[in-house]
């Protein structure tokens, strides 16, 4: 099965661009970071659409993380890939908020693998599979969106989520499986 | 894009300042253990001299040459992982759990060997009477001098990037016991690393701590 979720070359581009971006506002350049900001913030909006799906918080959830960015923003050095050093800050920010802000919803969250997210993923991909994907368990669920959606690479999503590349690789694996299987079943043919 | 968002921004950005980014992780880790390792080496000199014949005793017996090293190596290790884990999605933060645990369980088993198989006669010559004190107490220094280090990075795991923290600074003077109080395996493990659980709770606690006061 090809998941056509993005375009890597734009993905690479992106990364690029950030990263230069970063280093100019490292300098002070205003301008430079208000347009890195805003990037980055629809970039983890949509993220986190596919992580928690639609939810009046989210808005807070993306500032709180853009905020972390901010704060952070000294530890990134340009000789390191952007994606896994935003994305670490972003998982781990959403979850602080989550548990502190949202307890319930944190454990809801935690607790239900099968709970509907990505209400508004057919702006990102087609609804009928965004819809597949959503009801994938947490794992299965988080490698696709790191390594067909956001474009990361295998060893930059393992390092994201703290596994072996090797196990990411299977993860992704097991995931397009365990998706196709789940269209197979709902006949949607998707290529 | 939403209003609350743009109005952020905008502050951020008006708010922007030059910053250094931290770039080369060896310039703070390498300054940690050497200031580290300075302070440790001359509060223990200062209390008590160390175990009369431990150069001669490096240079005659291998094992114990290389339960040495492969305590510089672990703690080394140790100490870099945790500033690693300042950086969010380092390149090298898995390689280096596995190597600094592979170092630290390779000294853990040595020192175990010693129990039946130790690398120097036992004797008690040497022994200072509170020698597991003194391994917390000169771990604290260092341990403080690493939270403000490593504060500055952005540990987001603070309880694991403490740990290692203390881990590392409660290790430095339990590896420097090795050469300044008596050598018995059963006493090291017992009186010089055991305490280094404390010193790592501590850490955990007192980078979190920080860590917390900072976002508030």
């Amino acid at each position: 099965m090809n998941l056509k979720m993005g375009n890597r070359q734009k993905w690479l581009d992106d990364s690029r661009r950030w990263s230069e971006l970063m280093s100019l506002a490292h300098r002070g350049d205003r301008a430079a970071y208000t347009r890195l900001l805003t990037e980055l913030g629809e970039v983890i909006k949509k993220y986190l659409l596919v992580r928690y799906g639609s939810a009046a918080w989210l808005e807070d959830m993306v500032q709180e993380c853009l905020l972390a960015i901010h704060r952070g923003r000294h530890t990134y050095d340009a000789r390191r890939p952007f994606r896994p050093w935003m994305f670490a800050i972003v998982r781990n920010r959403s979850i602080d908020f989550l548990r502190s802000e949202k307890p319930s919803l944190y454990q809801q969250t935690a607790a239900d693998p099968d709970a509907e997210t990505g209400l508004e993923l057919d702006q990102i991909v087609p609804l009928d599979l965004a819809r597949s994907i959503s009801r994938l368990n947490p794992d299965h669920r988080e490698a696709l969106t790191l390594t067909k959606y956001i474009g990361l690479t295998i060893e930059e999503a393992a390092t994201w989520s703290g596994i072996s590349p090797s196990a990411m690789k299977t993860r992704v694996a097991r995931a397009v499986h365990a998706l196709r299987k789940r269209l197979e079943r709902e006949a949607i043919v998707y290529e | 894009m939403n209003n609350r968002r743009t109005q952020l921004i905008q502050q951020l950005s008006t708010e922007l300042l030059p910053v250094n980014p931290a770039g080369n992780l060896s310039h703070p880790t390498g300054f940690w253990l050497l200031s580290a390792a300075t302070f440790c080496s001359v509060a223990m000199l200062l209390i008590a001299p160390f175990r009369s014949g431990w150069l001669l005793q490096l240079q005659q017996s291998p094992m114990f040459l290389l339960e040495v090293l492969l305590g510089v190596a672990a703690i080394g290790s140790i100490a870099s992982l945790a500033f690693i884990s300042g950086i969010p999605g380092h390149p090298l933060r898995e390689k280096m759990q596995w190597f600094a645990g592979a170092l630290a369980a390779a000294w853990i088993v040595v020192q175990a060997v010693g129990i039946v198989h130790p690398a120097l006669p036992l004797s008690p010559a040497g022994g200072r009477p509170h020698c597991n004190f003194e391994v917390i107490l000169y771990s604290l220094p260092p341990l403080l001098l690493g939270i403000l280090l490593l504060g500055k990075l952005l540990p987001l795991d603070s309880w694991r990037s403490g740990a290692l923290l203390g881990l590392a600074a409660g290790l430095l003077p339990a590896w420097l016991m090795q050469l300044a109080c008596a050598y018995e395996p059963v006493h090291g493990l017992l009186h010089h690393l055991a305490p280094v659980l404390v010193t790592a709770v501590a850490g955990a606690l007192l980078l979190d701590w920080q860590q917390r006061r900072r976002r508030n």
